[in-house]
């Protein structure tokens, strides 16, 4: 029996570590390319959550095609942030950018507050039922998700394999100002940059609305996890991301099952401290 | 101009803007303002010691504004400790988690540095919201008392009942913490912190021990919180662990870098404004955080050294045209 519930616990922060891993994927994506610590990104993955409803809810858009529009139309409102807010100061001192990126998310959980209301929202869930693997009960819509960000994440990592601006960003992520000089165009990666890292908030978004509930603030203590997942996972390094989002939500899971439901938020913060003092290079770096 | 000129009448004028404005306008509200914006200020006033001398991110200022706040209040709550001695216990404890912190984190440095204070930021409020026996959790501390009469010797007896004897306190408090901050900047051991910010590995081979003065600009900075936090709570009366949460500390770099990062006086302008600056957007009612959000970015777009970086190239310029002008 503990042996049964020790797995549901494990698998339920498999589920908040994937949704961790999306988001921070954005996140760290931004950071390597680009070097900004995008204050706004929480933010973003909350206008794709609330994307994604008012699809859904106000222009009964079915689920499945919501949650594509979410990703769609905050990859777009990445470009224009990108365009508008952080382009100008490219060439400025790194601290500026990080204003503007705490302007932003002022702005952006403002405006939520004001077309979403403050009362929290909820998705329907994407699939009902449960399976049974011996006496262990999965939810299906925990499966689905799991599998969906297993997809998302896949994907982001074949395109930046393969496709051509997948290199362009991998070779920018390591030198900005040679990968210019063969011939990138900053302008655009960094529009690639922000419209991959918005749809893969805005995935997590919906996903998470589908599961929890929506909140105009959802997204600040998504993006704190968010800086812990990266540093984790190396900066910059996504499939370090992607491990320290997993390891995150299990020990978050398992820490509020087996400790106390207070530590929930505090897990992160302590795994951050020890992992700056005992690894600062991330979990999957050489030393 | 602003900076480290040799003109003291800009100084002296603010000052007396300061002295003065409040009783001209005769409202109370104007003189809560300027308490919570003197508070603002001195909160920079402090980041400022970290960020723009030494070069040290910090986004936990708001943890040591909470500590200092908590520790005065619990102090005379629980003691019946006076004010005064409340207050200075509050700088000490901040400094003190200053110091521990910048032990911890300060070899770490850049954004490695931000994130891990950050992160202090966040451990310090959910320790202050979950330790119900000693902070009474979300709902805070209540009947903070205020300050008792200060009887000096040959004056009446001080007292801060007020919103404005409050702010004569507060100002008094900011005042000596910009002349601190100022001397530190002209002192030798602000010129190291200078020479650390700019250029470390050159500054440790001129011989300055790097490490060491870093931890000390670190925990000046949360000295400085930690009295902020104090006059907070026995002005206010009610401390709850939302008037520190990292809202508090992004404001506060907020204010530094509006406001002039490494100047001396752009880190009180900046606070003081950012106070005002929500009152005044009031008429857009509930767009007025919108508002603020896209003000921040076009303000920093269109200023990229702060109000203060401003006025110093204006200043500049005004110099240049004057000496050019001359036959």
């Amino acid at each position: 029996m503990t042996l049964v519930l020790f797995v549901q616990h494990l698998a339920n922060g498999l589920i908040t570590g994937g949704l961790y891993a999306l988001v921070a994927i954005g996140l760290s994506l931004i950071y390597g390319v680009l070097r900004i610590i995008n204050f706004a990104h929480g933010e973003i993955f909350a206008v794709g959550a609330y994307v994604g409803f008012f699809l859904w809810r106000v222009l009964g858009v079915p689920l499945p095609l919501a949650f594509v529009g979410a990703m769609v139309g905050t990859a777009a409102m990445g470009v224009a942030a990108e365009r508008l807010v952080f382009r100008p100061l490219r060439f400025a001192d790194p601290l500026n950018s990080m204003i503007s990126a705490i302007g932003l998310s002022f702005l952006l959980q403002n405006l939520i507050l004001q077309v979403g209301g403050a009362e929290p929202r909820r998705l329907d869930p994407f699939m009902s039922g449960v399976l049974l693997v011996g006496p262990i009960a999965l939810p299906l819509q925990y499966l689905f998700i799991l599998g969906l960000a297993g997809v998302l994440i896949a994907a982001i990592e074949v395109y930046l394999r393969r496709a051509w601006n997948g290199l362009a960003l991998r070779a920018s992520s390591q030198d900005l100002g040679t990968a210019a000089l063969m011939g990138v165009s900053i302008d655009r990666l960094a529009r690639v940059t922000f419209a991959a890292a918005s749809a893969l908030a805005a995935a997590a978004g919906v996903l998470v609305g589908s599961v929890f509930l929506l909140q105009p603030t959802m997204g600040v203590s998504m993006a704190a996890k968010c800086f812990v997942v990266v540093i984790l996972g190396g900066v910059g390094n996504l499939p370090g991301a992607i491990v320290g989002g997993l390891v995150l939500g299990v020990a978050e899971s398992l820490a509020v099952a087996y400790v106390s439901t207070a530590l929930r938020d505090v897990v992160a913060f302590v795994v951050l401290i020890v992992a700056l003092l005992f690894r600062p290079q991330g979990l999957l770096r050489g030393a | 101009m602003l900076a480290e000129s040799s003109h003291r009448w800009p100084w002296l004028l603010l000052l007396a803007v300061a002295v003065v404005g409040p009783p001209l306008t005769g409202e109370p509200y104007v003189a809560h303002l300027m308490v919570l914006g003197s508070l603002s200020a001195l909160l920079a006033v402090g980041l400022n010691v970290a960020l723009g001398f030494a070069g040290l991110f910090s986004f936990a200022q708001g943890a040591f504004y909470g500590i200092g706040a908590y520790v005065s209040a619990l102090l005379v709550l629980s003691s019946g400790a006076g004010f005064w001695t409340a207050f200075l216990a509050a700088g000490v404890a901040a400094g003190l988690a200053g110091l521990l912190l910048g032990l911890l984190t300060i070899r770490l440095g850049g954004h490695y540095l931000a994130i891990a204070t950050f992160a202090f930021q966040e451990i310090v409020i959910v320790v202050i919201r979950n330790w119900d026996s000693v902070t009474k959790g979300p709902l805070g501390l209540s009947g903070v008392p205020g300050p008792a009469p200060l009887a000096l010797p040959g004056l009446p007896p001080l007292e801060f009942q007020s919103e404005l004897a409050y702010y004569y306190l507060a100002l008094a408090v900011l005042v000596l913490a910009v002349a601190v901050s100022w001397r530190l900047r002209t002192s030798q051991i602000g010129l190291e912190l200078l020479a650390v910010r700019d250029d470390e590995v050159a500054a440790r081979a001129m011989g300055v021990r790097a490490v060491q003065l870093k931890i000390f600009a670190f925990s000046a900075s949360a000295v400085l919180a930690g009295l902020a936090g104090s006059l907070f709570a026995h002005y206010v009366k009610n401390v709850s662990p939302e008037s520190f949460a990292v809202a508090t500390s992004f404001a506060v770099l907020v204010s530094v870098l509006v406001g002039g990062l490494g100047t001396i006086m752009g880190p009180v302008l900046g606070g003081i404004a950012l106070t005002f600056l929500p009152e005044y957007l009031r008429v857009f009612q509930e767009h007025r955080f919108t508002i603020y959000g896209a003000l921040l970015i076009v303000v920093v777009i269109a200023l990229p050294g702060g109000v203060a970086g401003g006025l110093q190239t204006l200043a500049r310029r005004w110099r240049a045209r004057a000496q050019a002008a001359r036959p």
